[in-house]
């Protein structure tokens, strides 16, 4: 038994199998007649074994077999292997004087964030602008966004959280995303069990989460649904806490400029909205506000039901109802999940009990029927 | 190793199903290693590039 290699956990997920390695916390998805040959791998010996044991129950060749061997080997390995780890701390490193100084209010907890330059104000202040508030010394936590050569650094209430080469600043971004969330919800980082690259819905009951590769259009879809009545609990970035819930993260929605002419329709106002030019290529982005008020809603909601989202102009619109796999791909690798195994083995029950569906749209009032339609399902 | 055993052994039917996957197998189109991020993050750098080039 090669117990080093075994995953932790085995999920049958409808026609999958979906594995879990406590060592690198890497998942695999399989399906249910290829998972038997890694079983097979893990129970024997060696690879002599494996063969024998294969000719006898099949009519694979020698050769086939043996290759097989060697093939999921390399395959458990690489599952097992864990990833390098992020930038080491240096304790030299020593708060500066930070010009542009905010603070945020969230239902009475206020946020301070000193950001030493315009530029680290660009990358957070934008989604979270609409709950500027004055500047007070009765803030709850302080944060401090700074530089040192290449290397972002950011401080909680003047205590090292994290350095980020400036070219992963979306890394700096999730951090402070999550330490917001933390602050407004009065909880820990080590309760969370994930944090979605990902937009969620509710009609007040219930969430739907809306995944897509970045491009596809999750937040113009969300920001249309916020336009007929659905309210946006997260965009871009949904966490999944310990009871299993969706907790809102009240950001704005970021519009890119090919989906202003779409929403202006929809959304009143929506051309008054402070148009930002981002980056070197100057993109031009609008920041949304949420159209919930954070102090009178709700927080969280439970979501059973996963979208992925693909906008495109040359395909019929439709929706159709589709593997975890499909799903599993899209949302990983572009998600954080918490490696701590009683968190693993929690995602892997949630995700037995969520229905997955693909969304190819052309029509966004198609689009919004058929989310209205999964919400009465 | 118990290779004999009855639970060990696959049937006929299953093996040839089995012959079909392994062609997959061999493309590494049945096993998908998926990694999370090592840490949280919002969307990928966004379209305008590094602000900081």
């Amino acid at each position: 038994m090669k117990a080093d290699l075994s995953p932790k956990y085995v999920h049958k997920i409808n026609e999958s199998i979906v594995l879990w390695f406590e060592h690198s916390n890497r998942y695999v998805v399989t399906s249910k007649s290829t998972y038997p040959l890694i079983k097979l791998f893990l129970r024997v010996e060696n690879q002599s074994n494996f063969i024998d044991s294969l000719s006898d129950s099949t009519q694979i060749e020698h050769k086939a077999a043996e290759d097989l061997y060697l093939e999921i080997s390399n395959f458990l390995e690489d599952a097992n292997t864990p990833l390098e780890k992020n930038h080491p701390y240096s304790p030299s490193i020593v708060i500066p004087e930070c010009h542009t100084i905010r603070c945020y209010d969230f239902d009475g907890t206020t946020i301070k964030v000193n950001f030493q330059t315009d530029v680290i104000e660009s990358l957070i202040h934008p989604q979270i602008e609409h709950h500027l508030t004055h500047l007070n010394s009765n803030f709850n936590i302080e944060f401090d966004i700074f530089k040192t050569g290449d290397t972002l650094q950011l401080f909680k209430n003047k205590k090292y959280l994290g350095s980020y080469s400036t070219e992963s600043f979306h890394f700096l971004q999730g951090k402070f995303a999550l330490e917001l969330t933390n602050a407004i919800h009065n909880t820990q980082a080590d309760k969370w069990i994930a944090t979605f690259h990902a937009s969620t819905v509710t009609n007040n009951s219930e969430a739907i989460m809306i995944v897509g590769d970045s491009g596809n259009g999750k937040s113009t879809l969300s920001a249309l649904l916020m336009a007929h009545g659905f309210d946006v609990l997260t965009d871009d970035f949904s966490p999944l806490y310990k009871d299993m819930h969706i907790y809102r993260y009240p950001a704005a929605i970021s519009i890119k400029k090919g989906a202003f002419h779409i929403l202006e329709v929809y959304l009143k106002d929506f051309d008054l909205l402070k148009t930002h030019t981002n980056g070197p290529k100057k993109v031009n982005l609008k920041y949304l506000p949420p159209s919930s008020k954070f102090s009178t809603s709700k927080s969280n909601f439970p979501c059973s039901t996963i979208v992925s989202v693909k906008f495109d102009s040359t395909k019929p619109s439709e929706l159709t109802e589709v593997s975890i796999q499909n799903i599993l791909e899209t949302l990983i690798p572009e998600s954080w999940i918490s490696p701590d195994d009683t968190h693993a083995l929690q995602f892997l029950n949630w995700l037995e009990n969520v229905k997955c569906y693909e969304l190819c749209y052309r029509d966004n009032d198609f689009a919004i029927s058929k989310f209205k339609s999964l919400f009465d399902i | 190793m118990k290779r004999n055993s009855p639970k060990d052994q696959i049937t006929r039917k299953e093996a040839i199903k089995k012959m079909g996957k392994y062609a997959a197998l061999t493309a590494v189109g049945t096993f998908i290693i998926l990694n999370p991020k090592k840490a949280h993050a919002s969307s990928p750098p966004d379209p305008g590039g590094n602000p900081f080039d």
